[in-house]
């Protein structure tokens, strides 16, 4: 597309483009904020909606006859597992899960799971640890039900698969409060609506990466299946899915590692656990203890990954004999007959340690010593780019004008279609009265993402030049993905103040994750001949670098700031826990006073922001991909 | 692979030695398998936490019905989940918080006002002691008018306009209004929640930087941070303001509320023994302010707090049960 506009009209058409954009200005520069056209038309109707379920939660057959009976269903699981999980000793639920684990795995990986899982034991969180770990085992359990099902129909039917695919996409860029509020309305308070807010969340790596994993199988091995005379359904269950197993497991991994981030937020519902017991410590300032807490979370996490890939394990041949197997099976009824006989079911409190109440002492350090650097940060970014930025979007720039780049910017970047998408996304933003808020949050989220970028690409080539550095940061990132960010981000208040910085911070912390992981990648899969080319030609490393690695690499350096906006978008209600405002505050102010219209257009403003960005960037990255004979 | 049987032996053997000495509180709660399980609300501060705590351990031990508890914001969602039985109770209901839509659970019976709690709540503004000693003027709303008290209490987020640090959403709160009616040079920054307000409070005490906030009594932070009362015009039923349903002229003062105690309609039939256990239930401000500081300043486990007050107590809660 490049090489078809030359570069005299090229420079002719942005210089269009500025003469509109200035035209516009100067003739709405007086004009109010966007009209908000439809502000109450569909926020009254949902409104509504809210208010007679309320009154017909116990009469209309749609609730009695269904998700009353589904509400109790889900309910009576997720009692039986946790009143299991609590009745019997404390020391049966390690045993198990070294015994799963080290039945496929041997017994030295099985006993770190089993190990990981009496921490949260140790630290005194026992009871509420099983409450959440109840809460994932079932919603993680719905997700594969439904999603591996779906995922086999997806490979096995086109069609299928390109009408869930937009509903996927949906479900992956919508942030998950906007689920929240019609879980409440559809099945009350309390850990039911969080369940099916997990799995809608969690729900879309597990159909992707199954249909994928079966698409992937062989079409040698289903002929054989075939020539042998199999039926559809035997070619499917012993060859298709056996083969696309470890592809499945990945998107059960990931589907976990999704379900996690949610059942901490899930405390607005009213889900109890880790995540209440998160907020709580927050609000009496113990940050040691929400560190504390926030392991637990990422030992569930370590303890439902190995237990998954354990599952997994298909190959009988490596499995122990059955006398094992049954000997273990006796060994653990007998410990739980013995532990109940004894009365030991609780954790025993003796045994819980303190060992992370010096970061309390630790924070207050900072408080007192780094305050010139941490508020001076602060103020920074808040007086000398979020302030300014946000009074220029919403203030000084004319909407129409801001409609007009927007729309041209799409245009030449991914042709008429984007041009097309952003600017109706855009209007319809602007009629249901989400114009400012959404133009601030965008604001707080290029901040991130700048910072993000500026911190993950550099970081990232590094890791993708040298192994030994990838190997270090491997752990702390997988702890910064998976350890809740509230856990540090009420810290982060004590140290910048109650604003927008805490949220730009933790998105920060969040975001780089993909970020430099996908850089590394992209570096690291730069051809060896490319660079032994350059290198040749007696390119210094500097030149290799810029003129040859970073290229090469830029596309799926793209796919990584890709995925660092769409974690960004992802933390924007976290920011309105923390004085963010704008979209966040709303997000958040919805869900805790159950107000249904308001959060649909927040919601919807949220996405929006989130799909323009999301093609514009895939757009770009496109075009940064080399074409043959470019 | 017998090393795996041997492991496991060894495992257990450790865990059961270690473990023997566990107290079985669990058996002897009392609570027997015929009696309905009793859903107590808890909403997301400390107080309400310490009550529900106190009324919920009492119905186990006393009248013996196992008992959950469940942390959700007080709004609309927690009147419906009252009205259709999915919980029995909350315990602290701050009147100047409640909705139209609220109130309509009232009038149509599906929730049961069981009378007040025995606590009068005073939700208003509030200024650390270290601010008045600098500025004394600001002990009353009519210190505040000038830009220049604006001034003093500006962030970078709000220029040369004082910066009121308003609270989580689901509280009560009509603080805009009354600036916008008072014309007072300031804007509400929303914390966002409890959690991120107490950490503002405590970093700019930790400093000596002014802050000028939503808060309320009785809590322990009044003690803490030493938190005095921004005196408004005095609140008089006719200025407008009935808490959520404020009018967009109101001009003063948040109302004092007595908190009140609410079940589902349905517990009358279902634990006839706990819905006047729980008419019975008073916590005072004295009871409160007792529990509090352990709590929220030591961070306390709120259920060791609430047994403590409980061992102390019975003269007075004994009169509940019977």
């Amino acid at each position: 597309m490049i090489e078809r506009v030359s570069r005299a009209p090229k420079w002719g058409i942005w210089a269009l483009c500025v003469a509109v954009a200035v035209g516009l200005q100067v003739a709405f520069a007086s004009s109010e904020s966007f009209p908000a056209g439809l502000d109450h038309t569909f926020s009254d109707p949902i409104d509504d909606f809210g208010r007679w379920q309320q009154s017909a939660r116990r009469t209309n057959v749609l609730f009695t006859g269904f998700f009353t009976p589904l509400s109790d269903m889900v309910g009576w699981a997720l009692d039986t597992v946790e009143s299991v999980l609590l009745w019997v000793p404390w020391y049966v639920l390690p045993a198990a899960i070294f015994v799963v684990v080290a039945r496929t795995k041997g017994w030295v990986v099985g006993l770190i799971p089993a190990a990981v899982m009496v921490y949260p034991g140790l630290v005194g969180l026992w009871e509420v640890t099983i409450d959440t770990f109840a809460l994932m085992i079932i919603s993680v359990s719905i997700a594969v039900a439904l999603g591996v099902p779906l995922g086999v129909w997806g490979a096995l039917n086109t069609r299928v698969e390109k009408s869930i695919r937009p509903v996927l996409d949906a479900m992956q860029t919508v942030p998950a409060p906007v689920y929240f509020l019609p879980m409440l309305m559809l099945f009350g308070i309390g850990r039911v609506p969080a369940t099916f807010a997990t799995v809608i969340y969690a729900l879309p790596p597990v159909v992707r990466l199954t249909t994928l994993g079966i698409r992937e199988v062989p079409p040698a091995a289903v002929e054989a299946s075939e020539m042998f005379g199999a039926t559809k359904r035997q070619t499917m269950t012993r060859v298709q899915l056996p083969m696309a197993l470890p592809t499945i497991m990945t998107g059960v991994s990931q589907t976990i590692m999704m379900a996690l981030g949610i059942v901490v937020l899930a405390t607005l519902l009213g889900a109890g656990g880790l995540g209440q017991e998160i907020m709580e410590t927050l609000s009496q300032r113990r940050t040691g203890r929400g560190f504390a807490t926030g392991l637990a979370v990422v030992a569930i996490a370590i303890v439902l990954d190995r237990l998954g890939r354990a599952l997994a394990v298909t190959d009988r041949s490596k499995l122990p004999g059955r006398k094992v197997m049954a000997g273990a099976a006796v060994a653990i009824v007998g410990l739980t007959v013995f532990g109940l006989a004894s009365g030991i079911t609780e954790f025993p409190e003796v045994w819980s340690v303190k060992i992370f109440d010096p970061i309390d002492n630790g924070v207050v350090w900072i408080r007192d010593n780094l305050r010139w650097l941490t508020r001076g940060f602060n103020d920074l970014v808040v007086a000398d780019f979020y302030v300014p930025v946000r009074d220029l979007l919403t203030e000084t720039i004319a909407w129409p004008v801001l409609l007009w780049i927007g729309t041209f910017v799409g245009w030449r970047i991914g042709g008429v279609r984007l041009a097309v998408f952003s600017l109706s996304m855009m209007v319809a933003v602007g009629l249901i009265g989400m114009w400012n808020q959404s133009l601030d949050t965008l604001t707080q989220v290029v901040a991130a993402v700048i910072l993000s970028v500026a911190i993950a690409v550099p970081v990232g080539v590094w890791a993708g030049r040298n192994p030994r550095v990838e190997a270090f940061l491997g752990p702390i990132l997988d702890a910064l993905q998976t350890i809740p960010s509230l856990v540090y981000i009420i810290p982060a208040v004590i140290f910048f103040t109650v604003g927008v910085v805490p949220g730009i911070v933790a998105s920060v912390l969040y975001a780089i994750v993909p970020g430099i992981r996908i850089t590394a990648l992209g570096i690291r899969e730069v051809p060896a001949e490319s660079i032994e080319a350059a290198q040749l030609f007696g390119a210094t490393r500097r030149q290799t670098m810029l003129g040859v690695r970073l290229p090469l690499a830029a596309p799926t350096i793209m796919a990584g700031i890709n995925q660092v906006i769409m974690m960004v978008l992802a933390m924007v209600i976290i920011s309105g826990l923390v004085g963010g405002g704008a979209l966040g505050f709303a997000a958040v102010s919805a869900v805790k006073r159950s107000d249904l219209g308001i959060g649909f257009e927040v919601g919807f403003a949220i996405v929006a922001i989130a799909m323009i960005l999301d093609r514009t960037t895939a757009a770009v990255a496109d075009r940064l991909r080399p074409v043959a004979g470019h | 692979m017998k090393r795996l049987l041997a492991v496991l032996l060894a495992f257990a053997l450790c865990a059961a030695a270690c473990g023997g000495d566990d107290d079985d509180s669990s058996a002897s709660s009392g609570a027997s398998d015929d009696k309905p399980t009793i859903s107590f609300v808890v909403n997301p501060w400390t107080a309400s936490a310490l009550n529900v705590q106190v009324a919920a351990q009492l119905v186990e031990s006393e009248l013996g019905y196992p008992t959950d508890i469940i942390t959700i914001d007080e709004n609309e969602a927690m009147f419906t989940g009252l009205a259709d039985g999915t919980v029995d109770a909350v315990l602290e209901i701050w009147p100047s918080g409640i909705t139209e839509t609220e109130q309509s659970f009232f009038d149509d019976g599906s929730v049961v006002n069981i009378g007040d709690l025995g606590a009068v709540g005073k939700i208003g503004w509030f200024v650390p002691q270290y601010v008045l000693d600098q500025r004394p003027e600001m002990a009353s709303w009519e210190g505040l008018t000038t830009a220049d008290a604006g001034a003093y209490f500006a962030t970078a987020e709000t220029g040369d306009r004082g910066r009121f640090l308003g609270t989580d959403p689901s509280y009560s709160q009509y603080d805009a209004l009354l600036i916008d009616n008072l014309d007072l040079p300031f804007d509400v920054q929303f914390s966002g929640s409890e959690a991120a307000t107490v950490a503002e409070l405590d970093s700019r005490a930790a400093a000596g930087e002014p802050v000028l906030m939503y808060w309320w009594t009785p809590t322990a932070a009044v003690g803490k941070y030493d938190l005095v009362n921004v005196s408004l015009p005095a609140f008089t039923p006719e200025c407008g303001a009935s808490g959520a349903a404020a009018d967009a002229d109101v001009a003063c003062d948040y109302p004092e509320d007595p908190i009140f105690k609410a079940v589902s309609a349905g517990l009358a039939d279902k634990a006839p023994d706990v819905q006047a256990f729980l008419e019975a239930f008073t916590i005072t401000n004295a009871d409160q302010l007792e529990m509090l500081p352990a709590a929220e300043i030591d961070g306390e486990d709120v259920a060791d707090v609430a047994a403590a007050w409980i061992e102390a107590h019975a003269d007075v809660w004994s009169a509940w049960v019977s």
